[in-house]
């Protein structure tokens, strides 16, 4: 049972560095622009499609589809803000239109992918390298679970670090909590939303590369329930709040495998439930997520 | 002349505030904007940052007139807003807001020449680099909004109502530093409801009402009117 | 009312429902299988919009939970109608369930007041969380219902759904429910009840500040709406007969927002409308989607192409008409007379400049 434990423990950093990463890019869309990203899952889902053409189709090796898929991720988020929410805040629409609209947007792309590759499940393309296995004792850690945890640790560090440190970092950080007085500073806030998009979609493209190498398998639908629970590690953190999504990303993600390893085999279906009953929990005793959110009003539509 | 506002008439959405305003400030000089809660002093600011566009008439810096440029360029061009309620990034450190009101700047240098400018009038904020703007006082956050609005070296301050809510030792401290602001060089549009002060540190006043400009003329000229006297200084 | 004024509006509401009726026997008699289909299912869509459309539109609280609601209101009228045999032979339900074979109308009521049980008892909780946060919990009861439909097979048969259901629902029903529905709404519009969910949907605060027991009123808007979706759940499912856990789905969830925000919310005829043009649309298209040849030209299959146009539709509204296509308006008898009176002059005008 504790071997058991031990190997879920791995797979449990795996997916916790997956949903971390969509968390951040989640939150970082939502606490500067106030909405949620719906289509963010989609995003996470392109990166990974064009990873697997790009190997699969035109034989390209694999490291340089995995940045192309980073790329065409990051490029499918600046082209859905462009087209779908800069008219949506250039009309000051209220946060429900841009919610349903958002919403389109995630269906929008998930079917437009759905018609044209079927919803038929592929295999990922995996090179040998990352089926290297190394043993402690007798836990087998695949290198693949190591490059995945290191990577992610060391893309949020670098995420901590711009938002943290670099001006533009700290200009987000300022819209995020009130835009119209960072405005009165000189920032463009539609550029800062760019830089927002364009980080966020990156890092969901570089989860789906992980996603991909973990499970070994994808499809069009496959955005929807990790955005969903990287989402609602975004606000679970506390909305805008990086840091707060990154470990909370890791405590879902990480709590989600552990909780099926703990489970007799005949409940794990039951799954979904754990992150959902967790959302419950935690709202219900502190509706505004674990950590402090980072914009100035919560609340919406009078309230 | 350093900021000029002819005829502007306007207002939110449907909802009209100003009505055909005039108003002027020369370079490096103090001009006090006064009236009573919702005169619309605080629209006029609005006005002339950019937030609100004028329905009739022109706002011209230098005469360049603002009307097609969005807020974020008209801080380039000049002038900087220190909101009322005095809006400081309250999850942002002292030194984080001091770092975002001089988002424009580029280079090192300039940027550590402004810091220490802003350290030399307020050095309480200096003690409080790292704290939270969110936890300091009310007179801290003042300060800390003025100082900021100063990191993008505007030729035109725009102050608004920055006594609201201090206690008078803080008000008067407050006010030195908004004349050694302008000893330095900078134009000031001090938009105030405690009339006596403003009318003490600026050389010409206008007198809002209701959206329109119901007297103006230089500072003591003003003092002395029965009007003002009658209605703002309670003296009958 | 004078007594000629009340006899004349008696004629006309007893001239309205002649005609409506008449509507329904020339639809129930002249249609064919599909056409008919259509038919119903846009009745069934009009009356869950309008049941969304109280929640949602009236009282501003952007709840996507109706999915859920739905479909446990739809589990409850199937169980209570199956026949026996089937019950006994794929579910293991107690005794008394497994025996029940409830006529229609009970099976109806009992369905909708399931609803509202389940939407009390879920919602509840989640009425202290705001904007967002709501939003994403009520996302979570219908994935939460869905995934319980799935695991728990001794009263739903898993994933594969149950089958069987009795064919109750017709034009007559559909219909009748959605007159009711509607009158039930007016009424409703104008009296206390209303008018304090319009208040709530405008300004909480205001609201509460003027004397509205917001959180009450929020319960009675959740629970009048629930009801009507319950109702209109199970009339889907005596209609197409058989269910599964997936059927009402966030994507079913989205082709109702989708009705709302297209047709106007917050208006009767907004509701109607959109229901209207998302179901024809839908269920003309199918054909279009299962491919065709055009000129000689083998189009494949492009399953999915309905809601991709559906969503780049809901993207253009939302960006370029928000208010939908009616937005606030309601269309009454005066403005179809202003719009009737509107074209004839336009013809008069045109002859006597001709």
């Amino acid at each position: 049972m504790g071997l058991y434990l031990a190997q879920q423990l791995i797979n449990a950093f795996s997916y916790g560095s997956i949903l971390g990463l969509l968390a951040v890019g989640y939150t970082m869309i939502y606490g500067i622009l106030g909405l949620i990203n719906f289509a963010h899952g989609e995003i996470f889902m392109i990166g990974a499609f064009v990873c697997f053409f790009l190997v699969t189709l035109y034989q390209v090796p694999w490291v340089i589809a995995a940045l192309a898929a980073v790329a065409a991720s990051t490029v499918s988020g600046l082209i859905l803000e462009r087209i779908v929410y800069r008219p949506c805040v250039r009309r000051k629409a209220p946060v429900l239109t841009v919610f349903i609209a958002s919403f389109g947007a995630s269906l929008f792309l998930r079917f437009l992918f759905m018609m044209f590759f079927t919803d038929r499940r592929r295999a990922f393309p995996i090179p040998e390298l990352f089926e290297k296995m190394y043993f402690l004792g007798e836990i087998a850690i695949g290198l693949r679970d190591i490059i995945i945890f290191v990577s992610t640790i060391i893309i949020m560090a670098l995420v901590a670090v711009f938002i943290k440190y670099t001006k533009v970092g700290t200009a987000m950080r300022g819209v995020s909590y009130d835009a119209k007085t960072a405005e009165l500073m000189g920032i463009n806030s539609i550029k800062v939303i760019v830089v927002a998009f364009a980080v966020g979609s990156a890092l969901a493209g570089v989860s789906a590369i992980e996603y991909g190498l973990t499970f070994g398998i994808l499809n069009p639908g496959m955005g929807f329930m990790p955005g969903l629970e990287g989402f609602i590690a975004a606000v679970l953190g506390g909305i805008g709040n990086v840091p707060g999504a990154m470990i909370a990303g890791f405590l879902i993600g990480g709590g989600e495998i552990l909780f099926v390893a703990l489970l007799p085999p005949s409940l794990s279906p039951l799954r979904p439930l754990f992150v959902w009953a967790l959302l419950f929990v935690i709202l219900f005793v502190k509706p505004t997520g674990l950590f402090r959110p980072n914009v100035k009003f919560e609340g919406l539509w009078g309230e | 002349m350093l900021l000029s506002i002819k005829n502007v008439t306007a207002g939110y959405e449907k909802a009209q505030v100003l009505k055909d305003i005039t108003l002027d400030v020369e370079a490096k000089e103090i001009v006090a904007l006064l009236g009573a809660n919702g005169a619309g002093k605080t629209t006029t600011l609005q006005c002339i940052a950019g937030v609100i566009k004028p329905w009739i008439g022109s706002v011209s810096l230098r005469n360049r007139d603002l009307a097609p440029f969005a807020p974020y360029q008209i801080v380039a061009m000049g002038i900087s807003c220190c909101p009322e309620g005095r809006d400081v990034f309250a999850n942002l450190s002292v030194y984080e807001n001091l770092r975002i009101g001089a988002y424009l700047i580029r280079g090192a240098k300039e940027f550590r020449a402004r810091l220490d400018r802003v350290y030399s009038l307020f050095p309480r904020l200096q003690q409080r680099l790292n704290q939270l703007s969110g936890s300091l006082s009310g007179g801290e956050q003042q300060m800390l909004a003025i100082a900021r609005a100063l990191m993008a070296n505007p030729e035109l301050l725009l102050l608004d109502e920055p006594s609201l809510g201090l206690a008078p030792i803080l008000v008067e401290s407050i006010y030195n530093t908004i004349q050694e602001i302008n000893a330095a060089g900078k134009a000031i549009l001090l938009v105030e409801q405690n009339v006596g002060l403003a009318l003490e540190v600026s050389s010409r006043g206008y007198v809002l009402e209701k959206g329109e400009i119901r007297l103006s003329g230089p500072s003591p000229e003003l003092q002395d009117s029965e009007y003002v006297k009658a209605s703002y200084l309670g003296i009958a | 009312m004078t007594s000629g004024e009340r006899a004349s509006h008696i004629g006309k509401i007893a001239v309205g429902l002649a005609l409506y009726v008449g509507l329904l026997m020339l639809m129930d008699t002249q249609l064919k299988g599909f056409y008919l289909g259509v038919m119903i299912l846009f009745g069934i869509n009009a009356i869950v919009c309008l049941g969304v459309s109280i929640t949602n539109s009236y009282t501003n609280i952007f709840s996507l939970g109706f999915g859920g609601i739905m479909l446990i209101a739809a589990y409850t009228t199937s169980l209570l109608t199956l026949p026996v045999r089937y019950k006994a032979q794929f579910l293991h339900l107690p005794l008394w369930l497994e025996n029940a074979q409830w006529p229609f109308v009970p099976a109806l009521i009992a369905a909708g007041a399931v609803a509202v049980l389940s939407s009390v008892v879920l919602v509840l909780p989640a009425f202290r969380l705001r904007g967002h946060y709501f939003i994403l919990a009520s996302i979570g009861i219908n994935i939460v219902m869905t995934n319980i439909g799935i695991n728990f097979r001794a009263w739903t048969h898993g994933p594969l759904g149950v089958r069987n259901i009795p064919f109750y629902t017709n034009v007559w029903w559909v219909y009748g429910i959605l007159l009711l529905t509607i009158l039930f709404i007016v009424r409703l519009k104008r009296s206390k009840f209303g008018r304090a969910f319009v208040s709530i949907g405008k300004d909480q605060t205001l609201a509460a500040v003027l004397g509205v027991n917001v959180v009450l009123y929020k319960i009675y808007s959740f629970i009048i709406g629930s009801f009507i979706v319950g109702i209109g759940g199970a009339l889907w499912v005596h209609h197409i007969g058989a269910m599964h856990p997936h059927v009402f789905e966030l994507v079913f969830v989205f082709q109702v927002i989708a009705m709302l925000a297209i047709g106007g919310p917050g208006t009767i005829s907004g509701a109607i409308l959109g229901a209207a043009i998302i179901t024809f649309f839908t269920q003309l298209a199918r054909p279009v989607q299962e491919g065709f040849s055009l000129f000689g030209l083998e189009i494949p299959p492009l399953i999915g192409l309905i809601q991709v146009l559906i969503a780049m539709i809901i993207i253009i509204v939302m960006i370029y008409r928000p208010q939908g296509l009616l937005g606030r308006h309601e269309i009454t008898w005066k403005t179809i007379r202003a719009a009737i009176s509107a074209v004839f002059k336009k013809t008069r005008n045109r002859n006597l400049k001709g």
